[in-house]
């Protein structure tokens, strides 16, 4: 007879070989880099430059640069560019963030020559015209405003501001009036910035094909070697601050600390003393707040990296009478892993999960080539992933009690509540 | 191609297994053939109350997501108008945990008042934080009930009112949860480095024994052809006025279903679709604009939505959405045309086989709808569209008799 109350047998995880990125070539200083399978039909191109938000001169030049690019160059309107892309099916990305812009697309393997001329056009000939830019302007003018009525976006723009400090590069936040008050001129004095530092990362049906095309098409772009000095020193607000908004029917609560980078000798711990603090579907937190108590439907942890600065944030919706007491218990659970050892199953458990999720991050070659990205801006050899199994099961209750004590349980948290405290 | 086997077993449970050698991690999805449609209408989001509930331990297994974390595996559910889909992912040598995990659940579950309670409350948080306090956020909750007046798909999936949630009992959930959560209305999918023979011993061992229910033979009434235009306004504190407008199409199994997938893409899918050129570039009546289909089993919804600026009045906008939707529908489109949003849709089937989990989830959702091979006929049935056949829809389905507008009045009250 089959007994369901006992477990089947739990198989070790064992670290699988991780396939790494390929350095194609290097052209003129630029190098690309791929992750080839023969399982695919498609594939993806991503131009990534040192050419974010911390780069511009004027709020919002950066972000506005790169969203008209699509809108017009030299040779093709913008109706041009996006029939171009829409009619070989391909799907374009272009995302800016404080450090880096980065230009994707994804793309059938056979229609790689036409778009990739797509892309060089818009990269190197953007003509910012400016009824486009006016269009943009005001769209993305409501778009923020917009926004701004969100508890949760309003609350991670207070967040930021307060972490960083309102006039850090990692602090800013841009409203209407940054958008609407750049020029043209802004954008042509912007665009040689787009060419710092390229690095160039396919994934998927990488053929010998692609890569000459690729090759061919480099010849044209006028990348710039640059020297990136680090930002300054945030200044960080540790209050809590209360956006009131009393006619919302929950507070969103988003709190966070400084932490230690990926390179520092502690790091895996506090990687897992996030998981089991707030990081995964059986965290303390999320037992806590939404299964024991209902307060919310999901409340969660995690850790972020900047070129210069690391960060914890941790973010939920709850109940609005419940704030405070929500407060409470998220301090409350972290001062109880500063105290009690966590038992051994839970520890085991949580590592486990982690492998699992590694396992299940590096099957396709998209991931594969995200998985190098994140090592490869920060300076970090594939060791830092080769040898992460043997490093999670090194860690020890103690080592837990004893980094949360230490990273974690100060008076370095900034607080942030829109909506009310009760 | 998507290669796929399988068997049934005695108990009605249909298995199919989908064999990847290339990763070292398995995706297990279970659908049950149950969704919001088929709640009585007096006791609506029960359906997805029910999926949280699933988590909240099972006959034999206190918890479901310890045991499964403990193995490296991950898992959700999502619950829609047609289907509840429960999936897993976890490394291929501790695939029998999923096994063990969803056919316990699937036997029985524990039936805690606690775990209903708690639930309860998560759901109406759930319910506040994605629709009530969010702006626009109710606009589902009004739109559905505008177009359909009959069929069940006039509520939404959440619910139509938070006192459903509040008034669920443990009789409710134990009734429901043996009316449509047996082994014959149910399809499982095992994908990922397996033999089909390692499956089948391991759903012969546990899912084998666990009893069949009455089959469940649905009967949801027919939404009859609507005859006239329909118009909702809500006027409250948004941050700009919109719009909503549907028309009906024919549901997901229907042969003409991606014509009208098709029309939703040439009016208003990425920058160089018809609407977004005219209304958003050209005459700036909007500053978002989209159109898409809702793709559901019955009878489903085309939807334009978009976002007005300041000065440009509500009426206007409208206007302007009826004369680029009316042109197509008479004039029709062009090879051209159509042959781009043949590749995009035929791209988008590409990219989105990609990952291991939605080629599972694919294969079940098509033999829910009575074709497992649906996933491998879906690009043939988007290159099988021909302009005539695509006029012929858009003639059928784009006119003002069979649509319904939701208008959102910004308050000046701010």
């Amino acid at each position: 007879m089959l007994d369901r109350t006992k477990a089947p047998y739990i198989n070790n995880l064992v670290q699988p070989d991780i396939i790494k990125a390929q350095e194609a070539f290097i052209f003129e200083n630029t190098p690309v880099f791929f992750v080839h399978s023969d399982n695919q039909e498609a594939l993806k191109i991503e131009i990534i430059t040192d050419s974010g938000s911390k780069f511009e001169q004027k709020p919002a030049a950066a972000s506005t640069a790169l969203s008209l690019l699509n809108e017009g160059t030299i040779n093709r309107t913008g109706s041009q560019i996006s029939d171009g892309f829409d009619s070989r099916g391909a799907f374009t990305d272009f995302n800016n963030t404080s450090d880096r812009q980065h230009m994707s697309c994804y793309t059938l393997e056979r229609f790689f020559p036409e778009i990739i001329e797509l892309m060089s056009d818009v990269w190197i000939n953007p003509s910012f015209p400016e009824n486009e830019l006016e269009r943009y302007q005001n769209q993305k003018a409501e778009q923020i405003a917009q926004q701004r009525k969100k508890n949760q976006y309003k609350a991670a723009e207070v967040f930021k501001n307060s972490l960083f400090g309102k006039n850090h590069p990692y602090g800013r936040t841009v409203g209407p009036e940054e958008i609407k008050s750049i020029t043209r001129e802004d954008l042509i004095d912007f665009h040689p910035t787009m060419y710092r530092n390229p690095a160039i990362f396919l994934s998927g049906k990488v053929t010998d094909n692609v890569l000459s095309t690729l090759q061919d098409h480099l010849q044209k772009i006028p990348v710039a070697q640059a020297n990136t000095s680090k930002t300054k020193k945030p200044e960080q607000i540790t209050d809590l601050i209360v956006i009131k908004r009393p006619e919302s029917l929950q507070s969103t609560i988003r709190m966070g600390l400084p932490v230690i980078d990926r390179g520092h000798k502690d790091y895996y711990k506090l990687v897992v003393a996030n998981e089991l603090f707030g990081g995964y579907f059986g965290s303390r937190l999320m037992k806590n707040l939404r299964e024991d108590k209902g307060y919310t439907y999901g409340v969660h942890s995690r850790l972020m990296h900047l070129e210069d600065e690391g960060y914890m944030i941790v973010g939920t919706d709850v109940i609005k009478e419940k704030t405070e007491d929500s407060l409470n218990e998220i301090q409350s659970e972290l001062e109880r892993l500063a105290t009690e050892s966590v038992e051994q199953l839970e520890l085991d458990t949580v590592i486990n999960y982690l492998k699992g999720n590694f396992i299940s991050s590096i099957n396709t070659p998209y991931s594969l080539v995200d998985k190098f990205k994140s090592l490869y801006f920060y300076d970090i050899d594939y060791g830092f992933y080769d040898n992460y199994f043997e490093n999670l099961d090194q860690i020890t209750p103690a080592d837990i009690k004893n980094t949360v004590e230490k990273y974690l349980l100060n008076n370095q948290w900034t607080k942030v509540v829109v909506g009310d405290l009760k | 191609m998507i290669n796929f086997s399988s068997f049934t077993l005695d108990n009605g449970l249909q298995v199919f297994v989908h064999e990847d050698h290339t990763t070292p991690q398995v995706a297990f999805n279970l659908l049950y053939n149950v969704g919001s449609k088929d709640e009585d209408e007096n006791k609506t989001g029960f359906a997805h109350l029910f999926e949280h509930l699933m988590f909240g331990g099972s006959k034999n297994i206190p918890s479901f997501d310890e045991p499964l974390q403990k193995v490296g595996g991950e898992n959700n559910a999502f619950t829609a108008p047609d289907i509840t889909n429960y999936y897993i992912t976890l490394p291929a040598v501790n695939l029998e945990t999923a096994f063990w995990l969803e056919s316990d659940r699937m036997l029985s579950l524990s039936f805690d008042q606690k775990v209903l309670d708690v639930q309860k409350k998560v759901v109406i948080e759930e319910f506040k934080q994605r629709y009530l306090n969010q702006p626009y956020g109710e606009a589902w909750l009004k739109l559905r009930p505008l177009a359909y007046k009959v069929h069940p798909y006039k509520w939404a999936t959440i619910g139509k009112d938070v006192s459903h949630i509040e008034n669920a009992t443990m009789d409710d959930v134990k009734e429901f949860f043996f009316k449509f959560y047996r082994p014959n209305n149910a399809v499982l999918v095992v994908a990922g480095p397996v033999k089909k023979e390692t499956v089948q011993y391991l759903a012969e061992k546990w899912f084998g024994p666990i009893p069949s229910g009455e089959d469940y033979v649905r009967n949801l009434p027919k939404e009859p052809e609507q005859k006239g235009k329909r118009t909702d306004i809500i006027e409250t504190d948004v941050p700009s006025d919109a719009i909503y407008k549907v028309y009906h199409i024919p549901g997901r199994s229907d042969s003409r279903y991606h014509d009208a997938d098709l029309i939703s893409d040439v009016l208003g899918r990425g920058k160089s679709s018809r609407l977004y050129e005219k209304l958003v570039k050209d005459k700036k009546y909007f500053f978002e604009l989209n159109a898409y289909v809702t793709g559901s089993v019955d009878p489903g919804l085309l939807v334009v939505a978009g976002k007005t600026p300041n000065g440009i009045s509500l009426e206007q906008a409208e206007n302007a959405i009826d004369e680029v939707v009316y042109d197509l529908a008479e004039n029709g489109v062009g090879e051209k045309e159509l042959e781009k949003v043949k590749n995009k849709a035929e791209a988008s089937l590409v990219f989105g086989e990609v990952e291991l989990l939605n080629r599972a989830m694919s294969i079940a959702i098509g033999a829910n709808l009575g074709n497992p091979n649906l996933v491998n006929e879906e690009t043939g049935m988007i290159r099988n569209v021909t302009t005539d056949s695509f006029n012929n829809m858009a003639k059928s389905v784009l006119k003002e008799s069979n649509a319904s507008t939701l208008l959102y009045i910004k308050n000046n009250n701010q």
